[in-house]
């Protein structure tokens, strides 16, 4: 299926046929469950402190070809290019409660 | 199509009615309550109303639809089951910005096939989703050649 191989052009991994719906619109289409993911840092093979914020770029040992530390610096510095007083790396364990600037707060 | 049993006997008729998606695209994997989901093309929001309910008071939901009729009727539809974790929205999902990597899912249900830019909703369905979220779809998908004539007939029908 084309549009599988589109979806893992588009970055996305772990994309499969998830079977058929059992509905047909017609007599050259089938219907069709598919899923695919979004990579998340697990997919880095990188390693965070999560209590210091330190990013272990993934070694050449390992195969890996990303520089995780230059992108979390990248993106922290494109939030300032729109308008971030400060950024900060904070532990994923941590809540943060929004509580202006978001149009969606209470929606 | 083997959705959640409990969830669409709650539905009243008049929103189970409403429905018109060519699967489920729930059953592509759990969506843990809290969760964060994106219904693009919502129609009159049944999936984001079920979704609703698999999300939990904890969760929310965002339907998007280009149709305004769609929109009002799924407006409607929210308030009659009285969901208060479900916003619908007019918009193209190229369209939503300024909350990119928002959404733990993404889901779509039998509207892809309707939308010409599939490319940009699909590129922008992987900008929406948070680092690990999932985009589950379910579609009709061209199994068989379209002729030549059928081709030129859809080509004529978009000019």
């Amino acid at each position: 299926m084309d549009f599988l191989a589109h979806l893992r052009d588009t970055g996305f991994v772990d994309v499969a046929a998830g079977g058929e719906t059992g509905f047909n619109s017609s007599p050259k289409t089938k219907g069709m469950l598919v899923r695919a993911r979004k990579p998340g840092l697990q997919d880095q093979k990188s390693v965070v402190s999560s209590k210091t914020g330190d990013i272990h770029a993934p070694t050449d040992a390992e195969g890996a070809s990303t520089n995780l530390s230059s992108k979390i610096d990248s993106l922290m510095q494109r939030a300032i290019t729109l308008g971030a007083e400060k950024t900060k790396l904070i532990d994923t364990d941590l809540w943060i409660e929004i509580t202006d600037g978001c149009p969606y707060i209470d929606r | 199509m083997r959705y959640d049993a409990a969830i669409v006997a709650d539905l009243p008729e008049t929103v189970a009615g409403s429905f018109c998606g060519v699967g489920n695209p729930f059953s592509l994997g759990e969506i843990p309550p809290g969760s964060r989901l994106l219904d693009i093309g919502c129609g009159a929001g049944v999936d984001a109303l079920v979704a609703s309910k698999v999300v939990g008071p904890s969760g929310k939901v965002m339907g998007i639809d280009i149709t305004p009729e769609m929109i009002r009727r799924a407006e409607a539809n929210k308030k009659e089951i009285g969901a208060e974790n479900v916003v619908f929205q007019l918009s193209r999902v190229q369209d939503l910005v300024g909350i990119d990597s928002s959404f733990d899912v993404v889901m779509s249900n039998g509207v892809l096939n309707l939308i010409p830019e599939k490319e940009e909703a699909i590129k922008a369905a992987f900008r929406l989703l948070k680092p690990g979220g999932w985009f589950f779809l379910a579609d009709q998908f061209l199994v068989d050649p379209a002729s030549k004539d059928l081709k030129a007939r859809i080509q004529s029908w978009f000019q």
